[in-house]
């Protein structure tokens, strides 16, 4: 499949909810059980993401052989991700650390909205379960275009979400050591986002 | 997240335990464009229900866009740095 076409077929299918449950075309047993069935997708996804991982041996000790430099790749997307947010929201009249706990999220809205309202506000809340869902969203359009051009720049992008939804659109639109490499990544950066905010909030007080 | 890690764990031992057949490798790869298309799907119906998204897109787009495009911007040219200038990960050895 061209990367394109894997692009389009991405925004086409989020539309298409978009649409279906606007238009209201979709009976109400579908609309209630769409979570339940996005996470069905998304578990077999990653069951299948793993056995394609698992099943190319030599892909672990090439990726493992990196040693610590591995670890470059999550914490400085965390870092500059935190970092860029928290000047650009300085910038628009936001205390530098709450416009770094947006930015630190990494894509991780679900955490980010919830976490962020709790210590600063629901307006910011919003603020930060938008843009990190939005960063997901765009992250699932630009994989397989940007995959073309650097895998390493794709799994940033991803950032936290590297190690579970976009995880298999890695996979696919690299290789086996791009999945394994987005897996350590995503995984990394999931175990030290809500640290961040924690670090965050705690220098606000 | 604990079935996602469940499910990936699962994923990694089958396939480093047992060798499969080809066709099933390219049954697995092909599931994954149509799984993705159901969970995009998905995704989208349950946006359509969650009021909060078009709250804070209406209220402070701006700051949701500038947050957005720099915060992406940054992490693709970190990750293009990484592999450009330093050749790291994907360095022939």
């Amino acid at each position: 499949m061209g990367a394109a076409v894997a692009g389009a077929l991405t925004l086409l299918s989020f539309t298409a909810g978009v649409l279906l449950a606007r238009l209201n075309f979709l009976p109400t047993l579908v609309i209630d059980s769409a979570d339940g069935i996005g996470f069905a997708a998304l578990c077999w996804m990653v069951f299948a993401v793993g056995v394609i991982i698992g099943s190319q041996k030599d892909v672990w000790h090439k990726a493992l052989q990196e040693g610590w430099r591995l670890l470059l790749l999550p914490v400085g997307t965390l870092l500059l991700s935190a970092l860029t947010a928290g000047l650009v929201g300085k910038l628009l009249g936001m205390p530098v650390t709450v416009g770094a706990a947006i930015g630190s999220a990494c894509g991780w809205y679900s955490l980010s909205g919830v976490a962020v309202a709790k210590i600063w506000g629901a307006e910011i809340g919003l603020v930060a379960f938008a843009v990190n869902f939005l960063r997901e969203l765009l992250a699932f359009c630009l994989i397989p275009l940007l995959a073309k051009f650097s895998r390493l720049a794709t799994i940033a992008l991803c950032g936290a979400t590297a190690a579970d939804t976009t995880l298999p659109v890695i996979a696919k639109s690299t290789d086996p050591k791009g999945a394994l490499v987005g897996l350590i990544s995503g995984g990394l950066i999931t175990a030290l986002v809500p640290l961040t905010i924690a670090l965050l909030s705690w220098l606000t007080k | 997240m604990g079935w996602l890690v469940f499910a990936l764990v699962m994923g990694i031992v089958l396939g480093v335990a047992v060798r499969l057949p080809q066709t099933v490798m390219r049954f697995l790869d092909r599931s994954l464009t149509v799984s993705l298309v159901v969970m995009l799907t998905a995704l989208g119906i349950e946006v359509a229900q969650n009021p909060k998204l078009e709250q804070a897109l209406s209220s402070h787009g701006l700051s949701v866009a500038t947050l957005l495009i720099s915060v992406s911007a940054v992490s693709i040219a970190w990750g293009w740095l990484l592999e450009r200038g330093w050749a790291l990960l994907w360095r022939e050895r």
